[in-house]
This record gives C-alpha cells, sequence and structure tokens, in this order.
C-alpha cells in the first residue's frame, strides 16, 4: 500500500462513518417495528407443517377451523416435500433446534416413539385423547399411542389389499402361496401373471416384511424394545424370496415401489397387485379397459385360515414441545380432524379416514367400494416397531432384504437380529 | 527478529539508524497486521477448532438425539461401530476409486485447460473469467442440477444417450457421473455417510466419529502431498 492511497481513504473516513450510522440505525429501526408487529392483538398464527395435500382439502378445513375459532387462531399451511424421509428431515432440523415456529405437525405413523422420546411433542391431553380413542378405529389409535400415552391426533390411515384382474383369476387367492401357484399357472398359458408388490430398498420394503412377520403371528419388536423376530420372520422371508423367484415376480421388483406398480397394472402386464386404495381412482383414470375388470381382496393370508395383520400407514398430527400456543394447537387438530373433515379428506383427497363412523357414509361407499375390508385390515391391523430407533431399524430391515431375490433362509434372521440391535442401540451405521 | 536487534556485524552509524527507523515501521506494520488478522484468526479458531474439538468428544459417547436421557461416556466404541461396518469399508473404496479416476481427469484436462488459458491472444480476461465461473457455482446447486440432468423422465443426459433404464440405479454408472460432474471433492462417499448418520439419524455420536476418521483421513493425504510430494517446499514468488 502507498502513502498518497492511505491519506486518501482517510480523507473519506468521515463520510464512511455517517453512512454506517445511518445503517445502523436502519437496522434498529426495523428490530423496533418488528417487536411491535409481533406484540399486536389479533388471531395467533399456528403454523401447520404437512405433506402435500393436492385436493385442497387439506386447505379447505385449515381456512374453516380458522373462521370457526372467531379470531382466536388462523392456521397457516406449510408444505413438506412428498417424500416421507424429507419430511421427517424437514422436522427433525427444525425440532432439534427448539424451533418455535411449528406449532402443528403431520408425523408419519412409524415416527411417534422417536418424537415422543426425544422430547419434542406435548402429549395430547387426557379429555381430546379419550374423544379419540372412542371415536377412531383401534390400529390409527395404536400408532399415534407410545408407553401408554397418546402423543398425537390421527388424521387419515392407509392400509395395503389385494387388488385382481377379475378377467385372469375368477376366484381371487386367499393365501400369498395360493397366489404365486396362480401366477404360475397364468404364465404356463402364456397370459399377464406378474405380483406387483413394493421390493425396492425402501420404507415400502418394511411395509411388506413387517406385515407378513405380523401375519404369520409374530413381531419384529416387542413393545418392551426386545427383538423378537424367530420362526414367523422366517416364514415372512421364505414367502418373499418364494415370490421375487417365482414366474409372478415383475422383473423391477428390486426396484419397484407403489405408484410404478399401478402403472405396470394399470397397462395389463400384472394379474395381481398388493398397493394402497389410491389405486383404485388411479387406474380408473388411466386404463378404464383394465379398470372394467379390476377386482379387490383382502391382504393375502400367511398362514392359511388365519387373518392377515397388514402395516398401518397415515399420519398423526401432533403438538410441537416448542409451540407458543399449545392449547389452542390442539383445538386447531380437533377441528381438522373432525368427522366432516375427514370425510372431506376421503372423499376428495382419497385419504382413508381414522374415524369408524365415515365407513358407513353413503357418499363414502361411493367412492370406496372396498371400504369395509379397509375398516376390517384397519381394526386387525399390524403396526411397524415402535421405537425411538425406528429410522435405523427400517433401513437395518431393507439391507438385509434387498434384494428379495437372494433372501439366505439361513443367514437372513440373526442378521436381522443383531442389526435390529445395534440399531436400538445407537451404533449401527447404515 | 533477533538478527534484527544483534547485529552480527558492526556497520556504518548511518546504516544502524536506517536499518533501525525500518526494523520499527517493519514491527509497527507488524503488529498492525496481527491485529488486522485477529479477527480472522478469532473466527477461524471458533468455526473449526470448536467443531472439532467437540466432535472428538461426541464421537466418545452415545450421544443421540433420539435417546437423550441415555447420553453416557463409551470410549472408543463407536470407533468400533465405524470400522467394523461393512458399508464404511465400501464408502471408503468408493471414495478412493472416485478420488483417484478424477483427480486423474482433472489433472490432465486441467493442464490442457491451463495451457490454452495461457495462449488466449484476445480477450483474454473475458475468456479466463468465463472459464471460472463453473467455480463459483456452489456444489449444491451444481448437484441438483446434475441430477436433474440425469434423471429418467426430465433429464436430457438419458435422451441424449438413448437410454432406457436409470443409468444412476447401476455402480458403474453413478461412478461415472460422479466422476464427470463435479469431480467428486475427495470424500463424498464418506461424507455422504456422515451427513446421513448425524442429520437425517440425529445420532451425534456415531456420526462424530465418523467426522473424526475422515477428518484423520483427509490429514493423512495433505501430509502425504506435503511430505512425499514437496509441495511444501513450492516456492510462491508471484508477484503481485
Amino acid at each position: 500500500m502507498t502513502g498518497p492511497e492511505r491519506v486518501q481513504k482517510t480523507g473519506s473516513r468521515p463520510r464512511t462513518r455517517k453512512r454506517v450510522a445511518a445503517l445502523l440505525a436502519t437496522a434498529g429501526a426495523t428490530v423496533l417495528l418488528a417487536a411491535c408487529g409481533s406484540s399486536s392483538k389479533g388471531p395467533v398464527t399456528l403454523n401447520w407443517y404437512v405433506f402435500p395435500e393436492p385436493s385442497g382439502s387439506f386447505q379447505a378445513a385449515a381456512t374453516e377451523c380458522s373462521q370457526g375459532s372467531h379470531g382466536a387462531y388462523n392456521i397457516k399451511i406449510s408444505f413438506l416435500s412428498t417424500s416421507s424421509d424429507q419430511q421427517r428431515v424437514s422436522l427433525v432440523r427444525r425440532l432439534a433446534a427448539n424451533d418455535s415456529s411449528i406449532d402443528i405437525l403431520a408425523m408419519d405413523v412409524d415416527w411417534t416413539a422417536e418424537f415422543a422420546t426425544a422430547k419434542w411433542l406435548k402429549p395430547v391431553p387426557a379429555s381430546v385423547a379419550a374423544q379419540i380413542r372412542s371415536q377412531d378405529l383401534a390400529g390409527p389409535v395404536q400408532t399415534a399411542t407410545w408407553q401408554n400415552r397418546l402423543w398425537a391426533v390421527p388424521i387419515n390411515s392407509n392400509t395395503e389389499l389385494l387388488w385382481y384382474r377379475k378377467d385372469l383369476v375368477p376366484n381371487p387367492p386367499t393365501t400369498w402361496r395360493q397366489m404365486i401357484a396362480d401366477a404360475n399357472q397364468l404364465a404356463a398359458k402364456g397370459k399377464a401373471h406378474y405380483i406387483e408388490e413394493q421390493g425396492a430398498q425402501y420404507e415400502g420394503l418394511t411395509v411388506w416384511f413387517n406385515s407378513m412377520v405380523n401375519s404369520a403371528g409374530g413381531q419384529i419388536l416387542a413393545s418392551n424394545n426386545k427383538v423378537v423376530l424367530g420362526a414367523s420372520a422366517l416364514k415372512a422371508a421364505e414367502i418373499m424370496k418364494e415370490l421375487a423367484t417365482s414366474k409372478g415376480a415383475d422383473p423391477s421388483l428390486n426396484v419397484s415401489m407403489e405408484g410404478p406398480g399401478q402403472v405396470a397394472f394399470q397397462n395389463g402386464t400384472a394379474a395381481f397387485m398388493i398397493n394402497y386404495p389410491f389405486v383404485w381412482s388411479a387406474t380408473m383414470a388411466g386404463n378404464p379397459k383394465v379398470f372394467k375388470d379390476m377386482g379387490y381382496a383382502y391382504f393375502p393370508q400367511v398362514t392359511p385360515g388365519i387373518a392377515p395383520k397388514v402395516s398401518i400407514g397415515g399420519y398423526n398430527l401432533g403438538i410441537s414441545a416448542f409451540s407458543k400456543h399449545p392449547n389452542l394447537a390442539f383445538q386447531a387438530v380437533q377441528c381438522l380432524t373432525q368427522v366432516k373433515n375427514q370425510s372431506r379428506d376421503a372423499i376428495k383427497g382419497g385419504l382413508a379416514p381414522v374415524a369408524a363412523s365415515i365407513y358407513d357414509q353413503p357418499a363414502f361407499e361411493k367412492a370406496y367400494p372396498f371400504h369395509q375390508l379397509i375398516k376390517q385390515q384397519l381394526q386387525t391391523y399390524g403396526l411397524r416397531p415402535q421405537t425411538p430407533a425406528y429410522a435405523d431399524v427400517t433401513l437395518a430391515i431393507q439391507k438385509t432384504l434387498s434384494p428379495t431375490s437372494n433372501i439366505n433362509p439361513k443367514t437372513v434372521v440373526s442378521t436381522l437380529r443383531n442389526e435390529i440391535k445395534l440399531s436400538l442401540s445407537s451404533s449401527a451405521l447404515l | 527478529m533477533s538478527a534484527v536487534t544483534a547485529p552480527p556485524s558492526a556497520p556504518s552509524a548511518q546504516t544502524t539508524s536506517r536499518r533501525k527507523h525500518l526494523s520499527d515501521r517493519a514491527r509497527a506494520e507488524r503488529r498492525l497486521a496481527y491485529w488486522l488478522v485477529a479477527p480472522a484468526a478469532i473466527v477461524m479458531v471458533a468455526v473449526t477448532a470448536y467443531p472439532i474439538i467437540d466432535a472428538v468428544a461426541l464421537s466418545l459417547q452415545r450421544a443421540d438425539l433420539r435417546f437423550p436421557n441415555a447420553t453416557k461416556f463409551i470410549g472408543l466404541s463407536n470407533y468400533g461401530h465405524v470400522l467394523t461396518a461393512p458399508v464404511w469399508w465400501q464408502d471408503v473404496f468408493h471414495t478412493v476409486i472416485l478420488t483417484v479416476i478424477s483427480v486423474s481427469i482433472q489433472l490432465v484436462l486441467g493442464m490442457c485447460l491451463a495451457l490454452v488459458m495461457h495462449r488466449i491472444i484476445f480477450r483474454r480476461g473475458l475468456v479466463r473469467a468465463i472459464a471460472l465461473v463453473p467455480y463459483a457455482i456452489v456444489a449444491v446447486v451444481a448437484a441438483e442440477s446434475w441430477q436433474l440432468a440425469f434423471s429418467l423422465q426430465s433429464g436430457w443426459i438419458p435422451k441424449l444417450l438413448g437410454l432406457s433404464g436409470d443409468p444412476l440405479s447401476h455402480t458403474f454408472g453413478t461412478y461415472v457421473a460422479i466422476i464427470f460432474n463435479q469431480g467428486a471433492q475427495g470424500t463424498e462417499s464418506i461424507s455422504i455417510l456422515n451427513y446421513n448418520t448425524l442429520l437425517d439419524r440425529l445420532n451425534l455420536g456415531l456420526g462424530s466419529a465418523v467426522s473424526v476418521l475422515l477428518f484423520l483421513l483427509v490429514a493423512l493425504i495433505a501430509i502425504v502431498f506435503i511430505v512425499g510430494l514437496g509441495a511444501g517446499r513450492a516456492p510462491s514468488t508471484e508477484a503481485a
């Protein structure tokens, strides 16, 4: 640096100082203004973080509930990503930082134990809990329960049925082995014969495995966090491998998810599909020719004669422990999940309701002709492992079972046991 | 500095005074320099040294945000779990492959580019600036745009190559994609493992153990680079 330059700089100093002072003053004023803004009276804003609901049913409920609160609160929806994993990451990051900007959060049914143990949730008040237990089906209520306490309010549920082609299979199979045999027969006759299942290495694979283990009469994890697995797990894994190595396996089974499975069914290459009820309206719109022969039945049995226990999906609404308005938030959640709003979510948005009474509404029966099957499966439900380490446990299951065609019956149960045990002690690098 | 205060020879009075005058000025400038550097140094320590120490401390505990009541000191167990996990060695392997291939390609292409830059005849500044623009793109933005480019539904790369399957569903395809896109900044696969353990699954203890191991790995590479290849001895004669 040279001398003259320095002199010049010194010369310009006062002006700079003035500018800095002006900037500071502006910043100070902004802070003051912001403070004024937040202290002014008016409805409290309740931020609802939820998965994207394209039909507008959630938005309609939020608007109506806000209006009905007579100026007490105003629900502002923030849509998260469509992927459940991404939703969890977005929420968890905010909650781990004690962020008070979330009031109501839509939680996938698997997150209850994790969020409750991490102290991110306010437990549901006893009076509200009693009302929910009397109004909702058993399965959805159980997903929101952790250590005998209700931590969230169910808003919608989900369960997988068997969908089949009536023109190819006049009588739907009732067991997995029968379905695989039917597929082989169809293949021998040169007809469409694939069984669409979620075999990709993602949550859908855990859902499948869990449904199989529960339907075989077993459990992955007991409520005391002990790993169970055992003979039921072996049977489950064996049938999964049997399917994956049979003629019924779609060549893309190892990367198959719900959406592509539905597309394959609608394109006519599949005879069977295990999938959620969204496939009904999707196939209706996608290919009326296939839809004309589309039938539905209960999820196939693993043990002949014993009703299956199918993994429950869906969402529960929790109240953040860091919310500044928990009481208003619980009022809002009660409104958002009331029967009127749930039926709109079901009929307009295709979300399976949790309130038992909706299953007898004529409008719902029309949109969901298979409603009694869903209601039944939500009562004889299967739960995915309830543990704070669910994110690790499910990854361990997915990694061990994928690809399903390579499952080794001799080692699969012990590998699962080791991996899940590591997950439960925060020692699993996955 | 001791050489200045105690000169070995006895020079003339004039030179001594001039030197003393110079060294005073030099000392003042040096002091000023320290003052000027201090804020940056303090910030550097705060944002690098503190997290490193914290990571080492966390890596010796069961620290999992999902089990807030189960936090306890567990010694080196986390390191044991990381080093015995197949996924760690798998990712180390991926990282080594990516590094070797991408560094080789970068070296050759970079040298060619440098030679071309050197011989530019017109608009030298503009052309050089254009060549440097990609460096200014945030890695995440670049990664996202390349992901779009490679996606089966909307990407232009599968269309261009006439691919029917997703190129990213095969290990080899993924290598090619990573190497050509971002030049794999050294430790990506291990970093992603680290990121998922720490931020997706909130396992701070185990994730910190991965961080510390990653840090040691990078330190090792740096030492090999400086000592083995003589990078430390490279003269810096670039004039301002």
